[in-house]
């Protein structure tokens, strides 16, 4: 592997150019009009220019994508997070240009994807994955099957991702426009229309364990992630180790997660998705995320693995470059995603010029951005501007630690949700422990009112 | 209060020095608008202070009282609820909501503007005919940019 492709934009690219600097492989990054002053186009060796702005004419465009790697003379490509990261066209296109794609086999990539054949992987290997529906064709079906289940209920995307065609259904009644709302929002966001049933758990946390698969069959997990923290089904802030867990529900998952890995023939970086049922500490699987996640650095953090460097090792044919048994999980990492929304006007994105960028410098802090004082932030892509990762001995050195860094930081020309996230950090109920996924919605924000 | 020539080029000078891409000083009855680095200029965007409503656009208490340009001056102007990408038609390749001419009445959606794969549907103030679309569709609009107008007296 000489050059490496980038398919992707903003901070992982940024990630993935740094990841070929260490490895001493050339790097080239494809671009839209829009990104061809990025940090990542100043930082790559080579860009390439893909296409207009909207990422459907670049970032999102298959052909335009393999065509400017082939161009550019690459022998691999890393599609990163989000756009084409889980395509199964595109891992075809660059097989049959002989580029190496960093990321699972197509095949894999498939099964992974669907969530009802990875549900059944997953049953077949004796991992719990809550009672539900098989595919439903209608609302009759949905009702009928609803009938065997007990309420609350979710239907969910086969497709899915990112709350897409998601609906929760408290009884009977709701069914029928919950059926007809989601199967649209599915069909028209993932070109499938399909959705089943799974029990929706009231009180839950959201788990999920990084792997990693070389293509000798040697599979491996790095520990878990608390990701519980979300809006809109938008992971805010993430932590590694999950605290508040009993080590035998942990020992379960990450071995589930394992048994699931080895059961799809996984091969590269992946994660297992789970939901933890606070009342009962049970976990049932929800999904398997194909790709390297934004959070990767908090798992990076505490095991001092480089899980994108890990991913393109992994791609060369070679062997993961350590057992299990070297895994030492050390300290706590918290990251706060800092997205460029104004928290006081309803969330609104707020694309623009950063004419202000100052963080404080400090031992145990991470910052994973594509930003610098004179960067635009395009209204075209999504409003991630930096990732904020701190690492400390314990989760309470590690809260202290990265309110002090947001608390010193300076964004100017944009809005950004740093002051959502010292709001969150200084409440008691998230300092005293994990809260729950519903909790930053139904209970925070409806209490938050930002002060001018 | 008064303002000099002098006076007009210290404030253009102070903005210009102080690496504003678009500021706007308005001292008396005297507005004076900047910008450069591309930046669109704030005159263009209509005199209202932009005021922000996710929900839809920024709708005027009373149409006739809506300080317009001689073009726009038949017509309530349709203004953007964000800055961000417009677009005409609910998908890549359908049917655009609205032609100019085309009938509308009040909460009809005539466009989206996309704004960090956030998408504001962008519906009809009052209702009426669709005058000019002034917004090409695809096209990068500000906060409070008109997109398109519509003449509530007309009919179609």
């Amino acid at each position: 592997m000489k050059r490496l492709f980038i398919a992707n934009r903003g901070e992982i690219a940024v990630r993935i150019i740094r990841a070929c600097f260490e490895e001493g492989i050339e790097s080239v990054l494809g671009v839209s009009a829009a990104d061809t002053d990025s940090l990542a186009a100043r930082l790559a060796d080579h860009v390439v220019l893909l296409g207009d702005a909207p990422a459907q004419a670049s970032y999102l465009n298959v052909d335009k994508v393999v065509e400017a790697a082939v161009a550019s003379h690459c022998d691999a490509l890393h599609p990163g997070y989000g756009f084409l990261s889980e395509r199964t066209t595109l891992v075809n296109a660059c097989e049959g240009q002989g580029i190496t794609f960093v990321g699972p086999p197509s095949l894999v990539m498939e099964r992974s994807g669907d969530k009802l054949t990875a549900r059944a992987a997953a049953s077949s290997v004796g991992i719990p994955v809550g009672t539900g529906s098989a595919a439903l064709q209608s609302v009759d079906d949905a009702i009928s099957a609803s009938r065997s289940l007990n309420y609350p209920l979710l239907l969910k995307a086969s497709a899915g991702g990112g709350g897409k065609g998601m609906s929760i259904i408290r009884s009977e009644e709701e069914l029928p426009a919950a059926f007809a709302r989601s199967s649209s929002e599915a069909e028209r966001s993932f070109g499938d229309g399909t959705v089943y049933l799974e029990p929706y758990i009231e009180r839950a946390r959201h788990v999920e364990v990084q792997i990693l698969a070389d293509k000798h069959g040697n599979v491996r997990h790095l520990g878990e992630r608390d990701c519980s923290t979300q809006r809109r089904y938008q992971k805010i802030i993430e932590e590694a180790p999950a605290p508040g867990l009993s080590e035998d529900l942990l020992a379960r998952m990450r071995q589930a997660a394992v048994d699931l890995a080895t059961a799809l023939g996984y091969i590269g970086a992946g994660t297992v998705e789970f939901l933890v049922d606070v009342e009962r500490n049970t976990f049932i699987f929800l999904e398997v995320n194909a790709r390297v996640q934004v959070e990767h650095p908090v798992t990076e953090a505490i095991t001092g693995v480089d899980i994108v460097r890990e991913q393109i090792r992994i791609a060369r044919g070679e062997i993961i470059s350590f057992l299990q048994s070297e895994i030492d999980v050390t300290g706590h990492a918290i990251e706060c995603r800092i997205n460029a929304e104004d928290p006081s006007r309803g969330f609104l994105p707020t694309p623009g010029t950063i004419t202000q960028w100052t963080w404080p410098q400090t031992k145990g802090l991470r910052i994973d951005t594509f930003a610098f004082e004179g960067a635009v932030i395009p209204p075209y892509y999504d409003s991630l501007v930096a990732k904020v990762i701190v690492h400390a001995p314990t989760r309470r050195e590690a809260l202290d630690l990265i309110d002090r860094v947001l608390a010193k930081a300076v964004v100017r020309g944009i809005s950004t949700t740093i002051p959502l996230h010292r709001a969150i950090l200084n409440e008691a109920e998230f300092q005293k422990g994990p809260v729950t996924t519903k909790w930053l919605e139904e209970t925070f924000l409806r209490n938050w009112s930002q002060s001018p | 209060m008064s303002l000099s020539p002098a006076d007009i080029a210290a404030i253009v000078e102070a903005l210009h020095a102080a690496g504003w891409d678009q500021a706007v000083v308005q001292v008396g009855d005297v507005r004076i608008a900047v910008a450069h680095n591309g930046a669109p200029l704030a005159s263009e965007l209509g005199s209202q202070v932009p005021s922000l409503s996710p929900a839809g656009p920024v709708l005027p208490e009373d149409p006739s009282d809506f300080p317009v340009s001689n073009e726009a001056a038949r017509g309530v102007p349709v203004l953007s609820p964000s800055v961000g990408i417009f677009w005409r038609s609910p998908e890549p390749g359908a049917a655009p909501f609205v032609d100019e001419g085309a009938h509308v009445n009040v909460g009809d959606i005539v466009g989206i503007v996309e704004v960090m794969k956030l998408m504001l549907n962008v519906s009809a103030p009052v209702a009426g005919v669709v005058g000019r679309i002034h917004v090409a569709n695809g096209a990068e609009v500000s906060i409070d940019s008109p997109l398109l107008t519509i003449d509530p007296r007309a009919t179609s």
